[in-house]
């Protein structure tokens, strides 16, 4: 019997005002895997993210939920309701709070752990991951780089201890070796027992380090295997890696 | 003749420290929601009359009101929020200016009709004391004042950046679908901040009760030097409510001292003018600029 998904996604239709994005899109997540989504720029990627979050206005073709969280729907739910089920968004671009420091960054992304004490201990468990952050406690965040950002925004998002991780286009805009390190670090968080959902255009490194993937191409889920087959496949190397 | 200056410049300061405290609200509101609030005056003139009917009905030092006054109109702000302002955010400007100029004419003529136009004074056994040196005197009513200003002014500033509600605030005002996002419900955030707003300057009009009169028509012109205070010393940033304030005192009072009254008006807000021409951001240049 195949363990249930963390994440089912069925029939998922997103809207922006009056203009669909999504038309009827599946997938499924399970505990402990890494599943990427690739796809070109405006395929839906980050509204699939955003529609997971509550941030966009979904649906599903036919009626009923189309996002199961643990077996129980996310639909109409608030973003503030989603986060406080244990899933943390890395947005695109980190976004992180400009004008507050480091610190307080984090501290911001522990706002729903018990007390100070607690918020306190999950710092101190971000700051080993990432020692980078460590020496830039005190920096205003505007003032870090965009790799510093990136990894700023992961930790934002581990200090509420999520189950689920999404991550959208962590690479986005950093250099091989800032690239690798986001990487590694993303592997690390997936060992420690995080569930993954990472959108990607680098798509070499994504399918590598995830146990299956998705295309998602004009709103619909194109095809979908795991990351070997994905990498080997034809349609993938000539759309996807130029070869 | 320098005794003059100094001493005006002494008022001027001591002025500048409750200039900074109602301002400071107006500021944090702006800041934090993007609603500027033409009814703020009125909050200020609300607290004033708390503290006056306190005194006349109750017979309490109008130092001992200044904690009902704080959690009153802190309640009032919070419903506001929570009843009307909570439609105007994120909306374009121009709308909350309809509605907060709205809310400033029906608090005002209802405090007009409950209280009529009478000006009131509140008279205690100190209220003429005064420290005296080199020629120079303080009121002691206003150097307390002065005091009380500075030290809220402070404590705000360590709330918004030293507490996890403040870090909430200063998150929800740079990035407010962030914010939704670290867990935060940022409607009850915006409702604390107003709420936090209106406390600070009902506590304003609690203070201005002991040194001038009251009447429901007193808030518009606390508006209008609170706007001219934030766009001196930059929309949304609190210690330049500080700054503000306490240059907007000094001018004001040694162009009293120099010329009359009227013309310390005239030159504020040519200041004003200038401040809008040359550095939209304020003085530090750490305001908002739309
Ligand atoms: N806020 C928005 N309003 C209207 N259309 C949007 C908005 N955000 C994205 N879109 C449109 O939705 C489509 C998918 O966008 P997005 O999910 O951002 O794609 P991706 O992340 O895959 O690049 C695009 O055609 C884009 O133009
Ligand atoms: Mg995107």
């Amino acid at each position: 019997m195949p363990e249930p998904a963390l994440l089912r996604v069925e029939g998922l239709e997103a809207f922006y005002g009056d203009v669909q994005v999504l038309w009827g899109l599946s997938l499924s997540v399970r505990p402990g895997e890494v599943v990427a989504v690739i796809g070109p720029n405006g395929a839906g990627k980050t509204t699939l993210l955003k529609a997971i979050m509550g941030l966009v206005r979904c649906g599903r073709a036919g009626g009923g939920p189309a996002l199961l969280y643990d077996g129980r729907p996310l639909d109409g739910k608030r973003p503030e309701d989603i986060v406080a089920g244990g899933i943390a968004l890395v947005p695109e671009g980190a976004r992180v709070f400009p004008e507050m420091t480091c610190r307080d960054n984090l501290l911001l992304g522990g706002y729903l752990l018990r007390d100070r004490a607690e918020r306190q201990r999950a710092l101190e468990e971000v700051l080993a991951m990432f020692p980078r952050l460590a020496e830039r406690v005190r920096q205003p965040a505007k003032t870090m780089s965009g790799g510093e950002r990136q990894m700023l925004a992961m930790g934002r998002a581990l200090m509420g201890r999520p189950r689920f991780l999404l991550l959208d286009e962590p690479s986005l805009g950093l250099h091989p070796l800032m690239t690798s390190t986001i990487f590694q670090g993303i592997q690390r968080i997936n060992q420690q027992g995080l569930t993954v959902l990472l959108v990607e255009q680098k798509v070499t490194f994504a399918l590598k380090m995830s146990h299956r993937g998705y295309v998602l191409e004009n709103g619909r889920i194109k095809m979908s295997a795991s990351g070997q087959e994905l990498l080997r496949d034809d349609y993938v190397k000539r759309a996807y890696l130029a070869v | 003749m320098s005794t003059l200056i100094i001493q005006s410049l002494i008022n001027g300061v001591l002025m500048g420290g409750i200039y900074a405290l109602y301002s400071a609200g107006f500021s944090l509101i702006f800041g934090v929601m993007g609603v500027v609030n033409i009814a703020h005056g009125d909050l200020l003139m609300l607290g004033a009359f708390l503290t006056y009917w306190m005194f006349v009905g109750l017979g309490l030092d109008p130092f001992l009101t200044l904690p009902f006054s704080l959690l009153g109109l802190f309640a009032l702000g919070y419903l506001m929020q929570r009843l009307a302002i909570k439609r105007v955010v994120g909306a374009p400007p121009i709308m909350s200016y309809i509605l907060t100029f709205g809310m400033h004419l029906m608090i005002s003529n209802l405090a007009l009709v409950a209280w009529t136009a009478d000006p009131r004074t509140v008279t205690t056994a100190y209220s003429g004391a005064h420290l005296a040196f080199w020629g120079l005197t303080v009121p002691w009513i206003k150097l307390i004042t002065f005091l009380i200003s500075l030290g809220v002014v402070g404590a705000l500033y360590l709330l918004l950046h030293h507490s996890q509600m403040g870090r909430a605030i200063q998150a929800t005002s740079q990035d407010r679908e962030m914010a939704r996002l670290s867990g935060i419900k940022v409607d009850r955030v915006y409702a604390l901040t107003f709420g936090l707003g209106a406390a600070i300057t009902g506590l304003a009009g609690s203070l201005v009760v002991s040194f001038r009169d009251v009447d429901p028509g007193m808030g518009l012109p606390y508006t209008i030097i609170a706007f001219c205070v934030v766009v001196l010393g930059g929309m949304g940033y609190m210690p330049g409510a500080l700054i503000g304030g306490l240059i907007l005192g000094v001018v004001g009072s040694v162009c009293t001292m120099i010329f009359t009254p009227g013309w310390s008006i005239a030159i504020t807000f040519f200041l004003l003018y200038l401040m809008l021409l040359w550095r939209p951001a304020g003085i530090m240049g750490k305001g908002i600029v739309e």
